[in-house]
């Protein structure tokens, strides 16, 4: 990453053939470092491996994830005392695999988190760079209405929204998209307000470069860094939020599991059956570490 | 510079009128909350006729002008479910909120920025590594788990801290600590992502050819550089804090602050009180992103507000 | 006593991010057996005294403190106003209605009255107790009876606990001590109503109307301190109570939302008493305590539409439900089959020969086949986080359905959109919807009116028959013939399978080691009927 916003950082580099040029480097670059750098590495065999689980769920778990056993309900770990080797991660509140169920979940909670991360941080990067470009008039009107949508209560919008088109893994995407911009705004109008009065954004302008060329090509690329964080952030917030809203009947239905949703329904056995909450909030954080580890590089 | 605290002051009465009719509509969209006050086997009649007796039979414009009229009188109705003036609810609840958030806050501004430095001074370092992956696992840990397992740690078997309640110090220490890792652990990491940046960039180089020492580069050049996203990001999650984001902890830990009666006013469709929590939470963001707006114009004077 | 590594499991936490899960040996007991079921209504201890509300005087003056956890910040402290058990939680301590029942055996004796007596179809009359007075210093008399019933029924007032007072039209004083209640009609269950209705003082109330919701003034055994909202209530013993003034000083009553603290605060000492304890946590905590409740779930069947008209359908779905498995397994044996009705052996009305569907897959099956209902689907609508363990019910009870052949869609809705599919009326109801039923009043009437005649704000069943004896019974002032009417509709309703029985969960409180208290039937934490061993 820092050769790249180096790079952007450099009035004279402005050449379109030179930044195709480093791009292509750059990325062989994060590859070559990928492969050096094991930790990194495992950063991505992480991912990897948690969307292919997702993916191949069924031929992956052990068992039907929806499949009640209430004589065996919460079983613990095999490892541990009265455990039950046919169910390595122990059984839920009802006596189902959850193990199958952390498998299966992945899929939703995935898929939750990913689509909400792509459509709130564009949007919100989107209205950030625009606002902090042009400052004046536009900032103002953009950042009041980021802040109406701020100061709204999100579980009300949830409910509403919700209320009206009725819940699924789809409306919870839209929910969480429309509650979730408002930090990519703010970060990126933040930092572009410094940005754009940076020599190489002065140079780019008086050299006649359009607004549109100016902001995705030169000002976008210095915010890579943050903004990447802040995905990774927002990833697992999202993941967690889901849970709250299926918790509340607002989201995912039974019998289908997610993770944030394992967490939500068996919480109330924190201290009998920690098994419950403990292996479903692992899985969650994988992800992001692995895209932390990734800019590393 | 006065004519910008004017113009901003123009615009945050804007976004608390339309925060509030938005809020109206859509409250009214969902349906009124006279079902929810009714004993599970009331019958139609008594349905109708509390109806009729809160006025939700009225054309939603006259419900609206009511509202509005008596809002800007300071007004918001007595709560449909408490019987005590929505406003003074809320309010009642404001010092819990604050001192929680507020302490909440500096924990982790306090925590992040050396780690984040630490981390950032040494990239891939195990120092790094462990930074990294602690402030992730602040970030990643369900707040519900991390407050019961400190509870359960400290104050059922150490006995330390009570289990929950408000008062004390000892009250304090563990919905504070709760509330602090999830903010503690994303500012960590913008602080070390942001300092990694400044730290490359030329002008370092030319402090450290000038003699200058590394901690004074550190602090007076690259943090300040690089404090612009930390400052948003520190403000944005005590604006959430405060916009009542904290009710998984209040929930927890028991505490007396307003996430948890915003959250019952929704789920009862209580028009006023939800009213009187959406106009205080729209006065407390637009008073923290007008600082803000003024932090980054002292942090960064190429930071201009015409 | 280290049943739970709270420790272990942060050092776990921290581990983990580091190790893969390695095959680190918890010391975690696996979650074990119930004790044996509950077989019957356990006997009471022999202190408290037999007459409730006759004096005890007590040697010694009140001392100690109790904490009391509930479940939320009462919504009021106004006694009439809402339908909420946390503000009951407090005012019970507070405020006394004219007719109590008694603490085992939930039968209705003297009050702040003294007796009473039907003086026509709709006329009742109470003999007051004298030289009663509300902690202010206020006279409890007529007046303030007569005051207290028009509150309540006014309609501007707008209380929530209207249902509860449904049939009561006015009141006048006699004379100082005597009071004559009148009802819109001929109601055997007034005295049932009147173990419901709080007195106010009416001079204070009238005086305060601003502050009585926050500051309330009442005849009980505990006079009102303070009210830290969302925080505690404070209470403090009355020494001039007309029974005799309370054992305990002090009682602080503190809203814990969340189960899992509740339970901590209890363990940590913070608190002695802890209402709606989930039963895996019997064994963790130092003392517990149960009663066969009056919450009933159960399932409502649509039976006006499509195979659901079908009663060999809706009995099947009554076979298919293993109501003993679920009691033990989900509940651990604190709670048992339903009866094959929806009220207790402590309900007026409740027939001791109706008994629950024995669990009978196979019977199920033909029964659905011999109705041509093989494959049916059904929306199961359901709610989350209201009652203990209703979505796991809800979805054990989707699972056995699954077992039989029926495809069950479950559907969690938010609470307010449970509300108001429930009360859609029946053009509108859902295939299956579940709730819960908790008829405080103890008389069938409330239930078999609500839930199964056609005209009941959430029944989705008619039948004449039902509707015709329902009727009938609501104005019956023979004891003997009121009952048997009930009986009939009890058998009726069972017969035609018009629900899915499913439950009677018992009320389990955790106790400190030092609190000493019987629950009651009907709900009420009556501090006075605790003792502190220490």
């Amino acid at each position: 990453m820092k050769s790249l916003t180096g790079v952007a950082a450099l009035p004279r580099r402005v050449v379109i053939e030179e930044e195709w040029f480093l791009f292509w480097r750059n990325l062989w670059k994060v590859i070559r470092d990928l492969i050096r750098d094991r930790v990194a590495l495992l950063g991505v065999l992480i991912i990897l491996a948690v969307v292919f689980t997702a993916g191949a769920a069924s031929l992956v778990a052990p068992h039907d994830p929806t499949k009640q056993n209430l004589a065996k309900r919460l079983t613990p770990p095999a490892w541990v005392a009265g455990g039950d080797p046919r169910y390595l991660l122990g059984t839920d509140q009802l006596g189902r695999d959850i193990l199958s169920r952390i498998i299966y979940g992945g899929r939703v909670s995935l898929t939750v988190g990913l689509s909400v991360v792509a459509i709130a941080g564009s949007f919100g990067i989107l209205i950030g760079l625009i606002s902090g470009y042009f400052g004046g008039r536009t900032d103002d009107i953009l950042m009041r209405l980021t802040d109406i949508q701020t100061a709204f209560p999100g579980l009300l919008l949830a409910l509403t929204i919700i209320t009206m088109i009725g819940p699924s893994v789809r409306n919870i995407i839209i929910v969480l998209s429309i509650n979730g911009w408002m930090v990519y705004a703010r970060i990126t109008r933040g930092i572009m307000l410094s940005l754009r009065e940076m020599p190489f954004v002065e140079a780019a302008r008086v050299i006649g470069c359009n607004h549109r060329r100016i902001l995705f090509r030169h000002a976008l690329p210095n915010l890579l860094s943050p903004l990447l964080t802040l995905n990774t952030l927002e990833l697992a917030r999202i993941i967690l939020a889901e849970a709250s809203l299926s918790f509340l009947g607002l989201g995912v239905q039974p019998p289908a599991a997610s993770w944030g949703l394992m967490i939500a329904d068996g919480h109330q056995y924190i201290t009998r059956g920690w098994w419950l909450v403990t292996f479903p909030a692992w899985p969650s954080p994988s992800p992001s570490l692995g895209s932390t580890w990734w800019p590393v590089g | 510079m006065t004519n910008y605290l004017i113009r901003r002051l123009i615009w945050s009465v804007a976004v608390v009128v339309g925060v509030s009719v938005v809020v109206f509509i859509v409250t009214h969209a969902i349906g009124d909350p006279v079902r929810l006050m009714l004993p599970l086997e009331a019958t139609q009649e008594e349905y109708l006729e509390k109806r009729h007796a809160w006025g939700f039979d009225r054309p939603l414009y006259v419900q609206f002008a009511d509202f509005a009229f008596k809002a800007v009188q300071g007004d918001f109705g007595d709560s449909l479910w408490q019987k005590t003036p929505a406003l003074e609810l809320v309010i009642e609840r404001l010092p819990a909120s604050f001192l929680l958030s507020f302490v909440a806050i500096f924990i982790a501004i306090a925590g992040s920025i050396p780690l984040g430095i630490l981390a950032a001074l040494r990239p891939r370092s195990l120092l790094d590594r462990l930074c990294v992956m602690g402030s992730l696992l602040g970030v990643c840990i369900p707040v519900f788990w991390l407050g019961m397992m400190l509870i359960l740690a400290f104050a059922v078997e150490l006995g330390w801290f009570y289990t929950s309640g408000y008062g004390t110090w000892r009250h304090l220490a563990l919905p504070a600590i709760t509330l602090a890792a999830l903010p503690m652990g994303r500012i960590t990491q913008i602080v070390r992502s942001s300092m990694l940046d400044e730290l490359h960039r030329q002008y370092m180089m030319t402090a450290r050819a000038k003699g200058l020492t590394e901690g004074y580069i550190i602090v007076r050049h690259a943090l300040k550089n690089a404090a612009i996203p930390i400052v948003t990001l520190a403000a944005w999650e005590l604006t959430r804090m405060l916009a009542g984001y904290t009710i998984v902890v209040e929930k927890v830990f028991a505490w007396p602050g307003f996430g948890l009666l915003a959250m019952q006013a929704i789920e009862r469709h209580d028009l006023p009180l939800i009213q009187a929590d959406v106009f205080v939470v729209a006065l407390i963001v637009v008073v923290l992103n007008i600082a803000i707006d003024f932090i980054y114009a002292a942090l960064d004077p190429r930071v201009r507000f015409e | 006593m280290k049943k739970f590594p709270a420790l272990t499991i942060l050092t776990l936490l921290v581990l983990v991010g580091v190790v893969a899960c390695g095959p680190t040996p918890a010391p975690t007991a696996a979650p074990t057996k119930a004790p044996a079921p509950p077989t019957e209504t356990p006997t009471a201890a022999p202190a408290p005294p037999t007459e409730a509300p006759t004096a005890t005087p007590v040697p010694a003056g009140p001392a100690g403190k109790v904490v009391i956890a509930i479940g939320g910040d009462p919504s009021t402290l106004d006694p009439q106003y809402a339908d909420d058990g946390n503000e009951r939680a407090v005012n019970d301590n507070i405020y006394e209605m004219l007719l109590f029942r008694d603490p085992k055996t939930m039968e209705i004796g003297p009050g702040l009255a003294e007796s009473w007596k039907q003086v026509d179809p709709t006329t009742w009359e109470f003999k007051l107790r004298q030289g009663v007075k509300f902690h202010n210093g206020e006279p409890f008399n007529a007046e303030a009876v007569v005051f207290s019933v028009k509150r309540i029924i006014d309609p501007a007032f707008k209380s929530e606990q209207l249902s509860f007072v449904a049939t009561l039209k006015d009141a006048k004083a006699v004379d100082d001590y005597t009071v004559q209640v009148i009802t819109d009609g001929p109601d055997p269950i007034l005295p049932a109503r009147l173990t419901w209705m709080k007195i106010v003082p009416p001079k204070y109330t009238t005086e305060n109307a601003k502050d009585f919701p926050n500051n309330p003034v009442g005849t009980g055994p505990y006079k009102f301190v303070e009210w830290k909202k969302g925080d505690h209530v404070t209470l403090v013993a009355n020494e001039e109570y007309w029974g005799g003034a309370p054992k305990i000083k002090d009682v602080i009553i503190r809203p814990i939302p969340e189960e899992a603290t509740r339970l901590a605060a209890l363990k940590a000492g913070e608190v002695d008493l802890v209402r709606g304890l989930i039963p895996e946590y019997v064994q963790d905590v130092p003392k517990s305590a149960y009663i066969p409740g009056l919450e009933f779930p159960w399932i409502r069947i649509n039976a006006n539409k499509g195979k659901l008209a079908d009663v060999r359908v809706r009995q099947a779905l009554n076979y298919a439900v293993d109501k003993e498995a679920l009691a033990q397994s989900l509940y651990l044996g604190y709670a048992i089959p339903a009866d094959g009705q929806i009220l207790t052996k402590g309900h007026f009305g409740y027939n001791p020969n109706v008994k629950a569907y024995p669990y009978d897959p196979e019977k199920a099956k033909a029964l659905l086949k011999e109705a041509g209902a093989e494959g049916l689907t059904l929306e199961l609508i359901g709610e989350s986080g209201r009652w203990l363990k209703d979505k796991e019910l809800i979805e054990a009870v989707a699972g056995q359905l699954t077992e039989v052949g029926v495809n069950v869609q479950v559907k969690i809705v938010e609470w307010s959109a449970w509300l108001d599919l429930l009360f859609a009326g029946a053009a509108k109801a859902p295939d299956l919807q579940f709730s819960s039923h908790d008829n405080v009043l103890l008389d069938a009437d409330r239930t078999l009116s609500a839930l199964f005649h056609s005209k009941g704000s959430q029944a989705a069943y008619s039948n004449p028959e039902v509707d015709k004896l329902v009727d009938e019974a609501r104005t019956e002032t023979d004891v003997k013939k009121r009952e048997e009417m009930y009986h009939k509709v009890v058998q009726i309703v069972h017969d035609e399978a018009a629900c899915i029985f499913l439950l009677n969960l018992d009320d389990v409180y955790g106790l400190s080691k030092r609190l000493e208290w019987t629950p009651r039937l009907d709900g009420r934490i009556l501090v006075k009927e605790m003792t502190l061993t220490e």
